[in-house]
């Protein structure tokens, strides 16, 4: 008798305190579904902010691009006291060409590294974390920054030189800042690699599988 | 009179199939991105792919050795 009374008290309790668990798992639920959507609504609001920041940026080295390239007449009528008019074209012209490898690697690095932000959006997209990939895209696009800086760097230094007494020593100067900028161009592109490789172990679960990492 | 109107029937079937072929061929190329989208500057091929694959592709094929292979050249002008 007592046994059976025992049961129906379990039973009546058990069916008392059931419904508190369901409501405290919704609860729980709820509250870790707002906390995921707020945390993703601030990441978003990052990567916009750092996109707007980049497009600045992008915007600041196109024009002094454009002003370097306006720029050569003013350094050839310089140099040309010092070494001859056509030495001082052709040494304009030497570095003209070399600037314009080294703008054509950089726009190349970005235009890999936008490529790789796309695949990580549609990754993220498919359900995802790819934090450590983004962080590591981020490494990247500093380095690439850090590449133009550096190129504009040696081409004030350029500048410098075609109006210095001494044309010849002034030169190593540049040549120095210009083969730290093909150093950075290489840790750069190690970076973006670094990217490439963190996105192939990426073990995508179901989810991931929708969209593929080709 | 039938016999005309089966004509023009047979004639609307071969259109509507032309144009689907048409349609078919157009979307096969826009989505391969062999089309070329006109710009200011003459033509230019759809943005590449952003799939592993083809990023790894052109992230290889980056050659960052003598960039500054000009330097000697400045070197030996100023040289003279």
């Amino acid at each position: 008798m007592v046994k059976l009374r025992l049961t129906h008290v379990l039973v009546i309790g058990a069916m008392l305190v059931a419904p508190v668990f369901v409501l405290a798992d919704e609860v729980i639920d709820g509250r870790a579904l707002q906390l995921r959507q707020e945390f993703k609504l601030k990441q978003q609001a990052i990567q916009q902010e750092a996109k707007q920041n980049r497009e600045v940026l992008m915007q600041e080295f196109k024009a002094k691009r454009e002003t370097f390239k306006t720029d050569a007449q003013k350094r050839v009528d310089a140099l040309k006291k010092k070494v001859g008019e056509e030495r001082a074209k052709r040494i304009e012209q030497f570095f003209n060409q070399m600037v314009r490898k080294f703008e054509n690697a950089i726009d190349r690095l970005n235009n890999l590294a936008d490529r790789i932000e796309s695949r990580l959006t549609k990754t993220e997209a498919a359900g995802n974390d790819v934090s450590k990939q983004r962080d590591l895209l981020k490494v990247a696009r500093d380095k690439i920054t850090a590449v133009e800086t550096a190129l504009g760097d040696a081409k004030t230094q350029f500048g410098a030189t075609a109006l210095s007494e001494n044309p010849r020593t002034a030169f190593q100067k540049v040549k120095e800042l210009v083969k730290g900028v093909a150093q950075k161009a290489k840790d750069a592109h190690r970076a973006l690699v670094d990217v490439m490789n963190s996105i192939k172990g990426l073990r995508l679960g179901d989810k991931g599988t929708t969209t593929p990492s080709r | 009179m039938e016999d005309n109107k089966n004509k023009k029937l047979v004639w609307w079937v071969v259109i509507i199939v032309v144009i689907l072929i048409a349609a078919a061929f157009a979307v096969y190329y826009w989505q391969s991105g062999i089309y070329t989208l006109p710009t200011g500057q003459g033509t230019t091929l759809l943005p590449p792919s952003d799939t592993v694959t083809s990023i790894e592709a052109d992230l290889n094929a980056t050659n960052l050795n003598d960039l500054d292979k000009e330097l000697a050249d400045i070197d030996k002008e100023l040289a003279q």
